[in-house]
């Protein structure tokens, strides 16, 4: 899939845009603040329906203005088959239309095209709490595995119910059977949850492992684990049922405290390590290795952040049959040169890729049809 | 809607309270209304009226009857040793279609969903029990809705009925027949797929 053009209206800082893409590479520079990542923002909006930076639609409208127009042309050479994405916002009403049908809902448009974004923000991916990597798994892995999304909205719905009765029960009004019954659908729901989580880890593992050797340039083996809050190690495949009823049994007495569910997937994590050769390999959380969340340097958890990603971009172009848009945005200004060319070029051959920059001259070698665009004050003051 | 004289604006406010009915169809509506004969008017609020006066909830099954019981529990032709456990009346129409299933049924109004504050006590749920306590049905059928609510009500349901020694089954989740593999969304190929049969 590849976008051919885009019209954006009042959106962050553009008035009216109207662009015409290149197939391959798409890069847009100029001063810091003129808008170079609000088009990143706008492109991501189209095809999620959100924004990779904020979860805020209101945020997106332009200064003055009720609301924000987008529309976008892509085409998928495999099956030579068009898109048409248009979305209004206005005075907090979404509306969508695809190929000119109507869509209220966001999650109708979620899927058609993939895309995976590299900002300086996924540092956040590493020193954040879990919820970083849980959003990171969650987002990704909907777009690798459409099963994956209907498994999490099931699991979400089933969670607020058996919140809801908890806090029935806090307040002495309690049916045990009934309870019961929410618990073993959210049993279900949750080990379908982790199951497509394990699986999804286990399928990057490789990917990860081999990006970082290749990132770092040292022999360090980074390593990504599943890791469930219930039992504080990677589930079983064949057990995760069990133990997760197990572990809710466990905790029955202080969930009716609290009137809230203590264990599942909205509380499990993704445990980040790295090996190295020489260093005694400590034991965190259950897993060998160094947590690099708590004990990385910078520079390692940047590397490792890239690495996840990239093998995001890996297990999509697998499960999809075709590569995601890549938006990079101001991502390699923290790797030395000839490391930020090599990853430049590993990437931007595989898809279409989206580039903010203010240093053009950095990737004006790479292979492939590269098309500038210079940004000011929202708008395209020039292209090349 | 501040335009219209008082009849008509009261004819608007009540008819957008109808679900489904915007303020826009609100207005169509009421000038239709206007612009129709008399009589159909008045037929038409004469049947709302009986529909509301003589409707009631059979005191067996709980679907829609114009008597005490309803057509179906009256029918001596119907197997009374199945019963049907559906969350509305709308389903039950919905299985009596079919003409498939010659059992009776068992209306619960509604599912479980504590978020809009609905347990057993605001279902038919009691009376289910007390149904299937007093013995004679050989299967109890769960046709719930095959969603979160839905499939919950059922798990709580065996739960119930457990006790009582009776066989308990839900319904297939599965393929809609005449349809094309390919347009079918991945939850139910999925579901179908985890519930494939033998040959």
């Amino acid at each position: 899939m590849r976008q051919e053009r885009i019209a954006i209206k009042d959106f962050r800082n553009y008035k009216r845009l109207d662009l015409q893409l290149s197939p391959q590479i798409n890069v847009f520079h100029g001063e810091n603040a003129q808008g170079k990542t609000n088009f990143l923002e706008a492109v991501s909006y189209l095809v999620w329906g959100r924004s990779f930076r904020t979860h805020r639609d209101e945020e997106l409208i332009r200064e003055g203005e009720k609301g924000f127009f987008l529309k976008g042309e892509f085409f998928e050479e495999e099956t030579a088959s068009s898109l048409i994405i248009e979305i209004g916002y206005n005075r907090q009403q979404f509306l969508a239309r695809i190929n000119g049908k109507k869509y209220q809902k966001k999650r109708d448009l979620f899927g058609l095209v993939k895309v995976v974004t590299f900002s300086p923000d996924d540092l956040w991916l590493i020193k954040g709490g879990p919820s970083y990597r849980r959003e990171f798994l969650d987002l990704y892995l909907s777009q690798a595995y459409p099963a994956y999304r209907n498994a999490l909205r099931e699991y979400y719905r089933v969670l607020q119910q058996r919140n809801k009765l908890l806090k029935e029960f806090r307040e002495g009004r309690g049916n045990n059977q009934l309870l019961e019954s929410w618990t073993e659908k959210f049993i279900e729901s949750g080990s379908r949850l982790i199951l497509y989580r394990l699986r999804g880890v286990e399928e990057i593992r490789a990917a990860v492992k081999e990006y970082h050797r290749w990132i770092s340039g040292i022999r360090e083996e980074m390593d990504c684990t599943y890791w469930s809050c219930g039992t504080g190690r990677e589930p079983e495949e064949k057990m995760i049922a069990e133990e997760f009823a197990r572990c809710l049994r466990r905790r029955r007495g202080e969930e009716i405290k609290r009137g809230i569910t203590l264990a599942g997937p909205h509380r499990d994590d993704l445990i980040l390590t790295i090996k190295t050769p020489s260093g005694t390999p400590v034991e965190d959380r259950g897993t060998p290795g160094v947590n690099i969340r708590i004990y990385g340097s910078q520079g390692q958890q940047r590397t490792a952040a890239l690495a996840l990603k990239m093998a995001m971009v890996d297990l999509i172009a697998r499960e999809d049959k075709t590569p995601p848009l890549l938006l990079l945005d101001d991502v390699f200004s923290e790797f030395d040169d000839s490391r930020k060319k090599e990853l430049l070029k590993l990437l931007t051959t595989k898809t279409q890729t989206f580039i903010t920059t203010t240093e053009p001259e950095t990737v004006k070698d790479l292979p492939g049809e590269i098309w500038f665009f210079h940004v000011k004050e929202g708008m395209i003051i020039e292209r090349k | 809607m501040k335009y219209y004289p008082a009849p008509m604006k009261k004819l608007i406010g009540e008819l957008s309270r109808l679900p489904g009915i915007g303020p826009k169809s609100a207005q169509r509506l009421a000038y239709h209304l206007f612009a129709s004969p008399r009589e159909d008017v008045a037929r038409l609020a004469s049947a709302m009226i009986e529909a509301k006066e003589k409707l009631a909830f059979c005191k067996i099954c709980g679907h829609l009857t114009d008597e005490a019981i309803c057509q179906i529990c009256r029918d001596e032709t119907r197997d009374r040793t199945l019963l049907c456990v559906v969350e509305e009346p709308k389903d039950l129409i919905a299985l009596e279609k079919t003409r498939e299933f010659r059992g009776v049924y068992h209306v619960l109004h509604g599912a479980l969903s504590p978020l809009e504050g609905i347990g057993p006590e605001e279902l038919r749920v009691k009376e289910l029990v007390a149904r299937v306590q007093k013995g004679g049905f050989r299967e109890v059928i769960l046709a719930n809705n095959p969603n979160v609510e839905g499939e919950t009500t059922a798990l709580y349901l065996v739960k119930l009925l457990k006790p009582f020694n009776v066989k308990v089954t839900r319904l297939a989740r599965g393929l809609p027949v005449g349809g094309d593999l390919e347009y079918i969304d991945e939850v139910t190929l999925g579901k179908a797929l985890e519930g494939r049969d033998e040959l």
